[in-house]
């Protein structure tokens, strides 16, 4: 079956993407394909490459990262969720003119429209919410 | 399979930006030409309370949204009747084009819809 993830959490402080990354590698290993995760909410978060956790705990970002390195799992974010709480690409950082930016690729930022489009091309979408 | 949108709304107005982060997803939906249907469930309900203003320091009201909601053909808004009388409410609290339901009410629309999004 083909699924794809809604995750709504920040990390850290929520258990939403903690959950979502389990139940991913959880399907994989079931044979199952995994489409995409969409960001949503506090869960643009994840995107940041900057967080920096005590070297002792997992770092969402990279796990997100690996996801998408071994299986090739797409990682939309909502972009007016990011703007919203300061999260961009070089391009958009370049376009509302900050010298900095945090989030590239793997992650990519798109819209609500591409949920939905997510959503009719999977089989299963699953809602990880705060 | 039916192409209806349900969209489950659950924030309350002036949780920060929750609910108009749901109502977002509606419009969209709206926008790219498919049915979509809007429940509120929980604290959701209260976003359908006439007479919001601006709300704490900084808060938008969402309500002018959902009154917009009619322009994209999104003409009834749904709620468990349950949820409002939990909350001491009825339909007269209401705003216009609020339809309330029972338990199998609601049970139906989350079964016949297409795809469902929860916010």
């Amino acid at each position: 079956m083909k699924y794809a993830l809604l995750v709504m959490g920040a990390p850290y402080s929520s258990q939403a993407p903690h959950s979502a990354l389990r139940f991913a590698r959880a399907l994989l290993e079931g044979g199952h394909t995994l489409d995409s995760v969409f960001f949503y909410r506090e869960g643009v978060h994840n995107a940041s490459f900057l967080m920096t956790p005590p070297q002792d705990e997992a770092n969402l970002h990279r796990l997100w990262c690996e996801l998408n390195r071994e299986h090739g799992v797409k990682l939309d974010v909502c972009i007016a969720a990011a703007l919203r709480r300061g999260l961009m690409n070089a391009e958009e950082a370049a376009r509302h003119g900050y010298d900095e930016h945090s989030v590239a690729p793997p992650f990519a930022l798109t819209g609500l429209g591409q949920l939905l489009d997510i959503q009719q091309r999977c089989d299963r979408l699953i809602t990880f919410a705060a | 399979m039916d192409n209806t949108l349900l969209v489950v709304i659950r924030s309350a107005p002036y949780q920060g930006v929750r609910l108009r982060e749901s109502l977002d997803a509606l419009l969209v939906g709206a926008a790219f030409g498919k049915p979509v249907v809007p429940l509120f469930m929980g604290q959701g309900v209260l976003a359908l309370l006439p007479g919001q203003a601006p709300g704490a320091p900084g808060q938008k009201a969402a309500l002018p949204i959902i009154e917009m909601l009619e322009m994209y053909d999104i003409d009834t808004l749904y709620l468990p009747a349950a949820d409002a009388a939990a909350r001491g409410l009825d339909g007269r609290d209401l705003i216009a084009n609020t339809r309330l339901l029972d338990a199998d009410a609601v049970k139906t629309l989350l079964h016949e819809a297409g795809q469902v999004l929860t916010f």
